[in-house]
């Protein structure tokens, strides 16, 4: 399996002004915290606004997953790029909303056409209290 | 040695048809259970009727009647009948004598003409040749019989064939018994029926004190009614917008089953809103309101944005009392002004302006 | 091969014509709605019914009719119960030591979920929380294993034990509390294990490590 080798890492991909994010696959940590760790050095070097992580092929999202993906979100507002998660499938939303987690500090979006769009428009409020992205 | 081979193949042919015969038996008995379960008889003389024909027509006999004893049970009454012209000379008590002597032994049976001539003279017209019968049993009990006669092809009723009776005649017993069973369901069924019926009136009466809609909303209220029965409809109520009344009480069950459908059908749809619609919840306690909590977090978290209308003012009342917080959420007042506030954001998502959420 | 229809035969076949037998048999499936072939939970009882009235209405001598419908009884009831199990292994034991074993504990179970026929939502909770344990195993003991157990009785579901030796919980009921700060997580893995599960029962001390057994029912 891919994630079995420790070189393996999930791509990610620069479409004009955004960083695209596809995970296809069971999450190991190693790969959340390589994912995290590469976001980050993107954002730097590359110049862009938002971010879309599109998790319609994630197994589960556990707390440690939804953990790490809140903190991406986070990390990249401080660096002035504002997060978009999509295609969650629906049966792990349910899971998280019972686990009594959620992703504050990210926007969703169905899928990656309305990721683009919500991200296109001005900056929004996100749900919650966590502030805006 | 020819005339060994010859009789050999004849023995051959012979057992060939024999065999031949039985599958035929086989497969028509199958028939006729599948008759009685698929067309569901549950009246006695429907039920003789239906097997007194294709039992009949299977034997290829020209003469048959299925006759049960009567009520009184002295008699017996001819239920069934095919090409026997004087019923009356079956239930005569000669007659009568007759079909308890040959049931009396409980198996199927030939009786020729001779015997039956000398025991029932008033027969002898009727069936010249004799006749094949078989008791019908019900629980060890007799409770009438299946006379045949007169074969088309004239040959005699053989083991095989008699064998095939008892067995036909067993079906028929078995459906009998479930007619018996099947009219006291029958009763039941239709005072469950009467008092659904009672139920829906009253929700029917409730339903029109309901405030009106738009025309759209107009069809779906009248649904509501239809489809309560249906668990948990999700409608699709425009380009979208997808509006999920929910009706009757709440619980853990149900919400769990609400939750699943509404979110597969967001994304299966891909639908920007929702509209919880709980009109129809007359009492919300703080389980069922964290639920319904539950359930917009969750569309929230696939990015679609979720919408509660109707909360009745006992409803509302009693979420203030139990200090549910449902601050972070929009409610409105009925699925109309839902609607509208759906169509009022998507404009503005459209024109590219700020989405307050 | 367990033919169980030919079995139910061949019993009939003890006490009347062969075909007899057949309609009896053909009668009793058409009624009940049940394939002798592939018995379910509960099946075998509908089945047993429709031929118990059969048997009565065509076996004339009694001891014979008792001997028949004992032994379609004890025949029913074996099958009923031995059917395929859909998972060929009622218990898998996963030995969880590095975090790739998360994610192989989890993918196992939710393999043994969807061959049980449990609902795609059941399916990711249960993986779910099969991701939480194991992660406390690496995360605070280092090393143990994830026991995933079919349950087969009177309710069907799955059973998940997570076990390890390790330093233990200190204070089990902080940890469940709402007001627990966890310094490595969010502090949520258990509670929202429980909150996934319907049954949770936690046990743990400094001498034998922890023992965390959860149960998710199909009903
Ligand atoms: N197997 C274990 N052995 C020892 N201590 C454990 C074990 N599992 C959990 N704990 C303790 O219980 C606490 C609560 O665990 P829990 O999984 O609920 O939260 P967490 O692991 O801290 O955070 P999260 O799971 O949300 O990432 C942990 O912080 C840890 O101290
Ligand atoms: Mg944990």
């Amino acid at each position: 399996m891919a994630e079995r080798s420790d070189t393996f890492r999930i791509p990610i991909i620069k479409l004009h002004d955004k960083l695209i994010v596809s995970i296809q696959m069971a999450l190991s940590d190693r790969l959340v915290m390589q994912l995290k760790d590469d976001i980050t050095t993107r954002i730097e070097r590359v110049n862009i606004t938002g971010l879309i992580i599109d998790v319609s092929g994630i197994d589960v999202m556990d707390s440690y997953i939804s953990r790490a993906l809140r903190d991406m979100g986070l990390i990249a507002r401080l660096m002035g790029v504002r997060t978009v998660i999509s295609g969650l499938d629906p049966m792990i939303a349910m899971t998280l909303v019972e686990m009594g987690l959620d992703l504050k500090g990210v926007s969703s979006a169905l899928n990656l056409e309305t990721a683009i769009e919500l991200l296109d428009r001005k900056p929004a409020k996100t749900r919650g209290k966590g502030g805006t992205v | 040695m020819t005339t060994d081979t010859q009789q050999l193949q004849t023995e051959l042919g012979d057992l060939k048809t024999r065999l031949k015969r039985q599958g035929e038996s086989l497969e028509f008995l199958q028939i006729i259970s599948k008759t009685f379960v698929s067309l569901s008889l549950n009246d006695k003389a429907a039920i003789c009727d239906t097997f007194n024909s294709m039992v009949s027509s299977f034997m290829d006999a020209r003469k048959s009647a299925t006759l049960l004893i009567s009520a009184d049970g002295d008699g017996y009454d001819v239920v069934s009948r095919q090409g026997v012209s004087d019923p009356e000379k079956l239930s005569g008590s000669e007659a009568s004598e007759l079909w308890r002597w040959v049931i009396s032994e409980r198996i199927a049976r030939f009786v020729d003409g001779e015997d039956m001539g000398r025991r029932c003279p008033s027969l002898t017209e009727v069936f010249p040749a004799g006749f094949a019968c078989v008791p019908i049993d019900i629980r060890e009990q007799p409770v009438g019989l299946i006379v045949l006669a007169d074969k088309v092809n004239g040959t005699e009723f053989s083991g095989e064939e008699l064998e095939f009776m008892s067995a036909a005649a067993g079906i028929v017993a078995v459906t009998l018994t479930n007619a018996e069973s099947h009219a006291t369901q029958e009763s039941l069924i239709r005072s469950v029926e009467q008092q659904a019926k009672e139920a829906q009136r009253v929700a029917a009466e409730r339903e029109q004190a309901l405030e009106e809609l738009d025309q759209k909303l107009e069809i779906i209220e009248r649904q509501r009614f239809a489809i309560q029965e249906l668990s948990t409809p999700v409608l699709q109520l425009w380009d979208n917008v997808l509006a999920l009344p929910v009706i009757g009480v709440v619980d853990t069950r149900r919400s769990a089953e609400i939750m699943e459908r509404l979110l597969a059908e967001i994304t299966e749809k891909q639908v920007r809103f929702v509209i919880l619609d709980i009109t129809g919840v007359e009492v919300v306690d703080t389980r069922t309101a964290d639920h319904f909590i539950k359930v917009i977090k969750a569309a929230e978290l696939l990015g679609s944005t979720c919408i509660l209308t109707g909360i009745r003012p006992a409803v509302a009342q009693t979420l203030i009392e139990i200090g549910v917080d449902l601050s972070s959420i929009s409610t409105l007042r009925n699925m109309q002004e839902g609607l509208k506030e759906c169509l009022r954001r998507m404009r503005d998502l459209k024109s590219g302006d700020v989405e307050e959420i | 091969m367990n033919d169980t229809r030919q079995q139910i035969l061949e019993i009939l076949s003890g006490s009347m014509s062969d075909i007899l037998a057949r309609s009896v048999l053909s009668l009793s499936i058409s009624w009940s709605k049940v394939d002798p072939n592939n018995l379910r939970h509960g099946d075998d009882k509908r089945l047993l019914v429709e031929l118990e009235k059969g048997i009565r209405l065509y076996v004339r001598d009694d001891a014979l009719q008792r001997t028949c419908m004992e032994q379609m009884q004890s025949l029913l009831t074996i099958n009923g119960h031995t059917r395929p199990s859909p998972v060929a292994e009622p218990q898998i034991r996963v030995p969880v030591l590095t975090e790739s074993d998360i994610v192989d504990a989890r993918g196992i179970g939710r393999l043994v979920c969807n061959k049980l026929g449990f609902s795609g939502a059941m399916q990711i909770k249960v993986a779910t929380a099969i991701s939480e344990l194991a992660r406390n195993i690496v995360q605070y003991a280092g090393k143990g294993e994830i026991i995933i157990t079919t349950l087969d009785g009177n309710r069907r579901g799955i059973e998940v034990v997570a076990r390890d030796e390790g330093p233990g919980i200190a204070d089990i009921d902080l940890v469940m509390s709402d007001r627990y700060n966890s310094r490595t997580g969010m502090g949520i893995g258990l509670k929202g294990t429980r909150n996934l599960m319907d049954e949770f029962d936690l046990k743990s001390n400094p001498d034998n490590g922890t023992e965390i057994r959860v149960r998710k029912y199909m009903d």
